[in-house]
């Protein structure tokens, strides 16, 4: 325990960049004065003026020391103790300083809707109703909820299918034949987005008054704290400002709704826009106040060139033969609108969010109340019906509200600066690019799996072999518009000398056939049945990526290690290409088999940009027992 | 014809021999600080081992605790005495254990010989307050500095 100590205090150093304290510069300066001023004074004891001057020379000197110290410290991220200036360094390493996070909970939302009476096997069209976002419903404890995004109860899939009818349930009339009406609760099914998803926290709105004199990065502080989003922001003009990184940060992502025939699966599309009117936003940890600053140019000189045209900044030279040196004063460039505009002589109207913490984490089935409800029906709905829809309207939140957060101390922030120094918005390597396109939202479409090659044609191109998936979690190939998105979406990111070709991955679907020799105490059934089940879990598509090997062996394996089975008596991969009893097959036809080309000591390679699947392991495995 | 002994010659008086010779090096910073005049430089320095020490011992006294820039206990702290203590005995004997124990950690080759105070009523005094005029004896045996004396007025507060 003792050396513990000891050795702890060994270990442990004081920082000390000049290496000098008090009693280091007392002795160095005696030693100065005594070498150069012995004639001219001898006395430097504690009780004489020489001393004295000793001694307040060395601790003007230890002061400076201990200051310039605390100064180096401050400039690491790991030794700075002063919230200012740790606030700089976190936010200059990119780490974006927040309030109190709010919560997120998955809410359901039922309602009672009539029968259709043409058809009482399906609630009546018009009276289905869309609850809109921006409803807010309330916990028991009172902490309110925001519904991000519409609820489509009259939501239909690419087959004309409601989303949600398959968890309607009728409430019979005095007919119990017939049903009167329906109760629907939104839910798309499993494997599916889920809507309803509501966030914590009060939605403020805000107006500034801005004169009518230019500031370059304009700055004003809203008046709640813990600001976790800034919802819009918009002038007297109607210009929409938009949240940015960086001001230089010109351009930004737009969601547009997809109209094409692949909507269900793609719903949204990424458009890029250009952001003349744009704004950052800081955080204080101190007074948890959060700025927004603008740009630096000025609007009525905005001009539509993202870049400014060089030329317009030339002097010109009428008629001389000879010119002297000139200034130029930096401000007037500043005033372009390369930074984005900054506001003036208009009022600001900022909503954003404002609230959160560890107490929004709501427990299951505290949610019940909606307080500010938002919903619209069709054309074609009846009054009647509105009143009842809207009247018979309930909430619930079965599982817990998650993601309230109090605001992140210091040291979390601290631990962020490192791995946010490693962050990038560029797509430089493999890993960037991969990164990049699991990353995109998937409103704009999913991408299941990805895979990366170098092109053989354009050494600086990559080929990026891409594939969805459907409904039932099978591959397919991925839409165009998820296509179109991702082109949207990396190239913003791509180096200005690479090119990356967008491939569908090609799908090899397998299958096995195998017999094996079961013990004769065993049931063969039985037998059959565990081997079925370890190899469909092995072959399931999850454990797959783009260029992957089958290793066969590891399936042989998986055979021979079940009990009963005492010999394997025949092993083939096989490839299945033709659409057999309603099943559909990729159309790639591949040699499996264990003496064609593709099979190389117990491994089964696809051709390149392939994938392995076992599309219905039910009927593509095939186990006999002998 | 006489015959001297030379025992009996001696030296005259304005010999080298008998001739002190001043050292020219200054020792230290002479207080109050004045500009200096003739072998001083910028301030009036000390030549002297005995009033050196004098000064030394002076300023030590009349120094309070805190008052010295990086030494906190330097100094004899006797201005809280002047306010404490309401009888002048109780004042003599602390303010001389706080001498004594000053000069034995700064100045431990001082010996102390005597203490004497005396209190000026402060209607004799120019700024209407009570003073109080300690002189103190002391010695430096090695440097042959026998009973030197040093006075150090404090004023009584209230």
């Amino acid at each position: 325990m003792a050396d513990d100590l000891r050795d702890k205090l060994k270990r442990k150093q004081t920082r000390s960049y000049l290496n000098k304290d008090f009693d280091g510069f007392k002795s160095d300066l005696l030693l100065y004065a005594r070498t150069f001023f012995g004639d001219q004074i001898q006395d430097f004891s504690e009780p004489s003026v020489g001393g004295m001057f000793l001694d307040m020379a060395a601790y003007v000197g230890d002061v400076m020391s201990y200051y310039l110290d605390h100064q180096l410290s401050e400039l690491n991220v790991e030794t700075a103790v002063e919230t200012k200036n740790l606030e700089k360094i976190i936010r200059s390493a990119g780490v974006k300083i927040t309030g109190a996070s709010p919560a997120i909970v998955d809410l359901d939302f039922y309602i009672t809707v009539p029968a259709d009476p043409n058809d009482t096997t399906k609630p009546r069209a018009s009276a289905i109703p869309v609850i809109q976002a921006g409803t807010v419903v309330s916990s028991n404890g009172g902490v309110l909820f925001e519904l991000l995004e519409d609820v489509d109860f009259a939501e239909k899939d690419s087959e004309g299918v409601y989303l949600h009818l398959s968890k309607v349930a009728s409430v019979s009339s005095s007919d119990s034949t017939v049903a009167a009406s329906y109760i629907l609760k939104n839910n798309r099914g499993s494997g599916q987005k889920q809507d309803g998803t509501a966030k914590s926290g009060r939605i403020i709105e805000e107006k500034f008054n801005i004169p009518n004199t230019f500031v370059a990065f304009r700055t004003v502080t809203l008046g709640s704290d813990n600001v976790s989003e800034i919802l819009s922001v918009s002038d007297t003009e109607k210009n929409k400002y938009y949240e940015v990184e960086s001001l230089s940060q010109n351009i930004v992502y737009s969601r547009v709704l997809n109209v094409q025939s692949d909507s269900f699966e793609v719903p949204e599309n990424i458009e890029l826009l250009p952001a003349p009117y744009r704004f950052i936003v800081n955080s204080s940890r101190q007074t948890g106040l959060s700025t927004i600053r603008f740009g630096s140019g000025q609007a009525d000189s905005l001009d539509d060139d993202i870049v400014p045209d060089p030329s317009e900044l030339s002097l010109p030279l009428y008629g001389k033969q000879t010119f002297s040196r000139f200034s130029i004063d930096p401000n007037n460039l500043l005033r372009t609108s390369t930074l984005g505009v900054s506001p003036q002589n208009t009022t600001i109207t900022i909503r954003y969010r404002s609230g959160g913490g560890l107490s929004h984490n709501v427990a299951s089935n505290t949610i019940r109340s909606i307080t500010g409800l938002s919903v619209r029906f069709g054309s074609g709905a009846e009054s009647t019906d509105i009143v009842s829809v809207r009247a018979s309207l309930e909430v619930n939140n079965p599982q817990a509200a998650r993601g309230g957060e109090n605001p992140p101390t210091l040291n979390e922030l601290r631990s962020q600066v490192l791995s946010s120094r490693f962050a990038q918005s560029r797509i430089v390597s493999k890993e960037d690019l991969i990164a990049r396109i699991y990353t995109m939202p998937s409103n704009f479409g999913r991408v299941f799996r990805v895979g990366i090659r170098s092109s053989i044609q354009n050494p600086l191109a990559t080929q990026l072999y891409i594939i969805s998936r459907n409904k039932k979690g099978q591959l397919a190939v991925s839409p165009d518009s998820l296509k179109e998105n991702l082109v949207t979406f990396i190239n913003q990111h791509r180096l200005i000398a690479d090119a990356v070709d967008i491939l569908d991955v090609q799908v090899v679907n397998i299958g096995l056939d195998y017999n094996v020799s079961v013990g004769t105490t065993y049931n063969k059934r039985i037998v059959l049945q565990n081997i079925n089940n370890k190899l469909k879990l092995y072959l399931d598509i999850k454990n797959f990526q783009v260029d992957q090997p089958v290793i066969v062996t590891d399936l042989m394996t998986i055979i021979l290690n079940e009990s009963g089975v005492t010999s394997l008596a025949n092993f083939a991969m096989i490839n299945i290409s033709a659409d057999t009893q309603g099943r559909n097959y990729s159309n790639i036809i591949y040699d499996a088999s264990s003496s064609g080309p593709n099979y190389d000591r117990g491994i089964l390679y696809g051709p390149p940009g392939s994938i392995f699947e076992c599309r219905y392991p039910d009927d593509d495995i095939i186990g006999n027992a002998l | 014809m006489a015959v001297y002994d030379f025992k009996s010659v001696g030296d005259k008086v304005d010999s080298r021999k008998y001739t002190e010779v001043l050292d020219p090096s200054p020792i230290g910073i002479k207080t109050p600080l004045e500009f200096g005049t003739s072998r001083s430089g910028l301030l009036e320095m000390h030549f002297t081992n005995a009033g050196q020490i004098k000064d030394n011992f002076r300023n030590l006294v009349q120094t309070n605790f805190g008052e010295r820039v990086g030494l906190y206990s330097f100094g004899a702290n006797l201005i809280e005495l002047v306010g404490e203590l309401a009888s002048k005995e109780d004042f003599d004997s602390e303010a001389m254990l706080r001498i004594k124990n000053a000069a034995t950690r700064w100045m431990p080759f001082v010996e102390l010989e005597t203490f004497e105070s005396t209190f000026v009523d402060p209607a004799d005094t120019a700024s209407g307050l009570a003073h109080i005029v300690m002189t103190i004896t002391y010695s430096v045996v090695k440097l042959s500095i026998i009973k030197d004396q040093i006075q150090v007025t404090v004023i009584a507060m209230g």
